[in-house]
């Protein structure tokens, strides 16, 4: 059959390194030299562990830079000092529901005081690309800036934009970022239309959950991209794709099959497969089919339990697999199957939101 | 103007959102913007807002700000001068 | 890879396609007026590029069916999308290889701030409220399943959106794409531009030594680009070509732009380059002009950086469109498309005298029988985010 989806780096003879990784997350992630021993619970919103703010910023800097701004630009951070470079080249940021605590500050007070006075700052943090600008900003990145906002695949389509760019060129190395943040204010809407587990239940239970609902969490999660390897490689980007609307479950194959003839491997190479399954019993079925069927002979592993479902997670679960990859360790808490000696050379992560926008992604040892 | 002095530093912590400053940090008669306070120009619109919302005072043109939000000081006199509220 | 343009759509306060656009646009008739349809206890003050017709107008005309209500953003854009489609003479039989790239920055505010208050009414909003759901809807409408994103950065959105489609097209991940922006009034965006004290409550006046500030529009210009290869398939014919583009951050200010005008600067620089052309080879340009006193004077010094005192004829159309935020740079790439198309340049309405320190005199009026060869279109957004664009003739 005729292949219905465009080799990406068919021609591509390049490797693309990550040199840096961080991510903010509700688990004990964040510049860690080893994963967190246990996962810490959480019931109804799963919120980050915040890092010492004051560290980072002086008490003037911060007084107009909301949660998100401050997890986002730390994270980056710390991955450009992790990879020796004092600023990028380029940034691309990825954000499915951008700065909603500013957002809802302005048009909350907007409607309470019907239309009126309202304050700047408000109005001005919560546009999305705000998230690449603080960063640019701060290091004086003059480099390409673009903020991605498409749903559960931004970070994707933030990913794929960063490789186009190190192809072309564009930039030697660009700081590609996924952030999103739960409010309180957001969680209570967002009730309004099922979301969600119960309050009382914990994330420890939330994988092959059998109750509807998940669970919010939220993260910053950045990663150094590089056309060359530093000592501080985690691992190499070596396919990605997506698939929308796919027609039927042999059309979702061919997608899995051409995404991982991409990486140069085969199907059984891939060491560990992470699957983006919620929690959710009502959308999560799809997920159990592909483990017991195309992925049967994987490794199945999983992560929102640790983060949270929110729409730039797969952004934490790639650093996730270059934290794998890079200490060669799979955690009994991302998978609890039986693993196959030897190391680990590939991880995939499989993401689909209720049917509609799948990704695949392909990391490799450095 | 004592009293005026003194809820202006603290209306201008709160509009500014300036977490970590008392209001006995801000002297009355430093510089708010540039080398003194630090403050810029998104924070002169803030400060806009404030006048209008606490006071009654409009301002036109945000221009105007560089000599009314000089310090706390002249602020407080412009308010004095100005205030419907 | 040539990038080819191959059909245009657009929706605004000058008219509800390219056809009515182009009537005013000619007829020099701004766009910009009293805010009618909009529910603000502000219409009185402020003047907008708004749209006449209701959301319920626009579902109608559509021919919508979904159980969600789709906010204002997203009618306009599959308004404009669909016009762009009909006219590349495009019919998807295989979606999978056509793409989309959406540039917005109010995505459903306008149904937020209505049902915010009473969820129970009308609960769609929260699933509307995302930018991304304004380009699923418009990929569905029109059969698309490739590749696809949606692009938010401020003001300069739209020209993003179109330059990741040129680049998915190159990559090979797609042979075909709609790109453009869209975005709708809002009182959101209204009362936050208001607190930024940068609206004018007349006309707006870009690159006048009085100018004001800017006046918001509405709307949607979407384009339809094609690889060489794929239009050759299909027996198409082209427009002209999307021939350079160029991003830069000013990482000055989070709504200024820096006193030289560096990433303007850099951003026209970068799409020359690319296009491998020199200052000269422009014969227009379509600035983002919006009427500000920091975009003028930042975008004018810019602009004699690059050209030197050989600045090309330039106008801003956000004269008779208003500032469309996110949709600017999908509204105004038409506008330079259909200049090359049809050789004329659509003045800078409202202009009297040059700012001093640049002596620069946009064109004032319609200048038709050009012979462009290369259009250049910019937009500066907010946090810094600077875009540039350039078409040419085939």
């Amino acid at each position: 059959m005729e292949m219905i989806h465009p080799l990406f780096f068919q021609n591509y003879s390049m490797d693309i390194f990550i040199n840096g990784a961080q991510a903010i997350s509700p688990q004990d992630t964040f510049k860690a030299e080893s994963f967190p021993e246990k996962v810490s619970g959480y019931s109804s919103r799963m919120t980050i562990i915040k890092p010492d703010y004051k560290a980072y910023f002086n008490p003037l800097a911060m007084r107009r830079m909301s949660n998100i701004i401050k997890m986002s630009t730390i994270a980056a951070f710390e991955c450009l000092m992790e990879a020796k470079a004092e600023s990028p080249e380029g940034i691309i940021t990825a954000t499915g529901q951008g700065c909603v605590e500013d957002t809802e500050k302005f048009l909350i007070k907007m409607l309470d005081t019907d239309e009126g006075f309202l304050n700047p700052t408000t109005f001005i943090q919560s546009t999305h690309n705000s998230l690449g600008a603080q960063i640019a900003y701060q290091k004086k990145c003059f480099g390409p800036n673009i903020a991605h906002v498409h749903k559960s695949v931004s970070f994707e389509m933030a990913l794929i934009d960063s490789l186009m760019m190190l192809k072309d060129k564009e930039a030697d190395n660009i700081l590609v970022g996924g952030v999103d943040e739960i409010t309180a204010e957001s969680y209570r809407m967002k009730s309004n239309i099922n979301l969600w587990k119960e309050e009382t239940y914990s994330n420890l239970s939330l994988i092959h959950s059998d109750t509807p609902g998940t669970i919010p969490g939220e993260g910053a999660t950045y990663l150094m991209l590089g056309r060359k390897k530093h000592s501080s490689c985690y691992a190499r980007i070596t396919s990605v794709n997506i698939l929308y609307k796919p027609k039927d479950n042999h059309h979702l194959k061919e997608f899995f099959d051409h995404t991982i003839a991409n990486a140069g491997i085969n199907k059984t190479d891939i060491g560990l497969v992470l699957l983006g399954a919620n929690g959710d019993s009502r959308y999560d079925a799809p997920y159990d089919e592909i483990q017991h069927s195309y992925f049967n002979e994987n490794t199945v592993g999983f992560f929102k339990h640790l983060c949270g479902e929110y729409e730039t997670s797969v952004a934490f679960a790639t650093w996730l697999a270059a934290f794998m990859l890079k200490k060669q360790e799979i955690p009994g808490y991302i998978s609890q199957e039986a693993k196959k000696p030897g190391k680990i050379n590939h991880i995939a992560i499989y993401n689909q939101d209720r049917g509609r926008n799948h990704s695949l992604i392909i990391l490799s040892a450095c | 103007m004592a009293e005026l002095i003194s809820s202006l530093k603290e209306q201008i912590i709160e509009q500014l959102n300036l977490e970590d400053l008392t209001p006995e940090d801000i002297d009355e008669k430093d510089p708010l913007f540039g080398d003194g306070l630090g403050l810029d120009s998104i924070d002169a619109l803030e400060l806009i807002v404030l006048l209008e919302r606490e006071y009654g005072i409009k301002v036109e043109n945000p221009a105007d700000g560089k000599k009314i939000f000089y310090s706390i000081e002249t602020m407080a006199d412009f308010i004095e001068k100005n205030r419907k509220k | 890879m040539r990038i080819m343009v191959t059909g245009l759509g657009m929706v605004s306060a000058l008219g509800n396609d390219i056809a009515e656009n182009l009537i005013s646009l000619k007829d020099k008739k701004t766009g910009i007026g009293a805010i009618e349809i909009l529910k603000t206890v502000h219409k009185d003050s402020w003047v907008a590029g708004e749209i006449k017709q209701t959301n319920a107008d626009l579902t109608d005309t559509l021919e919508i069916d979904d159980s969600l209500t789709y906010p204002r953003t997203t009618l306009l854009g599959i308004h404009a999308a669909r016009e762009a489609f009909k006219n590349a003479g495009l019919e998807v039989t295989d979606g999978s290889r056509t793409g989309i790239v959406v540039g917005t920055t109010v995505g459903g505010m306008d149904l937020s701030e209505t049902f915010y208050r009473k969820p129970k009414e009308n609960p769609s909003f929260i699933a509307t409220h995302s930018c991304g759901f304004t380009t699923e809807k418009i990929a569905d409408y029109l059969g698309i399943t490739g590749t696809m994103s949606t692009i938010s950065t401020a003001c300069s959105s739209g020209l993003n959106a179109i330059a990741y489609g040129a680049r998915l097209i190159r990559h090979g991940y797609i042979d075909r794409a709609i790109v453009g922006g869209t975005d709708a009034l809002s009182l959101f965006t209204l009362n936050g531009f208001k607190t930024l004290m940068i609206l004018d409550d007349q006309l707006c006046a870009p690159f006048d030594k009085n100018r004001k500030g800017l006046n918001l529009g509405e709307g949607a210009g979407f384009l339809v680009i094609e690889s060489e290869k794929s239009l050759n398939e299909r027996k198409g014919e082209a427009i002209c070509t999307l021939s350079g583009w160029g991003n830069a951050n000013d990482a000055f200010h989070q709504t200024a732009s820096s006193p030289e005008g560096n990433g303007p600067y850099m951003c026209m620089h970068k799409a020359l380059e690319q296009a491998a052309l020199i200052p000269k080879d422009i014969g227009y340009i379509n600035v983002h002009g919006t009427g500000t006193e920091n975009n003028d004077l930042t975008e004018g010094i810019a602009l004699k950086r690059i050209f030197g005192e050989d600045v090309p004829p330039f106008s801003s159309t956000k004269s008779y469109t208003g500032h469309t935020l996110g949709a600017a740079g999908g509204v105004e790439a038409v506008i330079a498309v259909l200049t090359l198309q049809h050789q004329v340049c659509f003045p800078n309405l409202n202009f009297a005298r040059a700012i001093e320190e640049l002596g620069l005199l946009p064109l004032t009026e319609v200048q038709e029988n050009t012979t462009l060869k290369h259009v250049m279109t910019n937009s500066f957004g907010f946090g810094g985010n600077d875009s540039s664009l350039i078409f040419s003739k085939l």
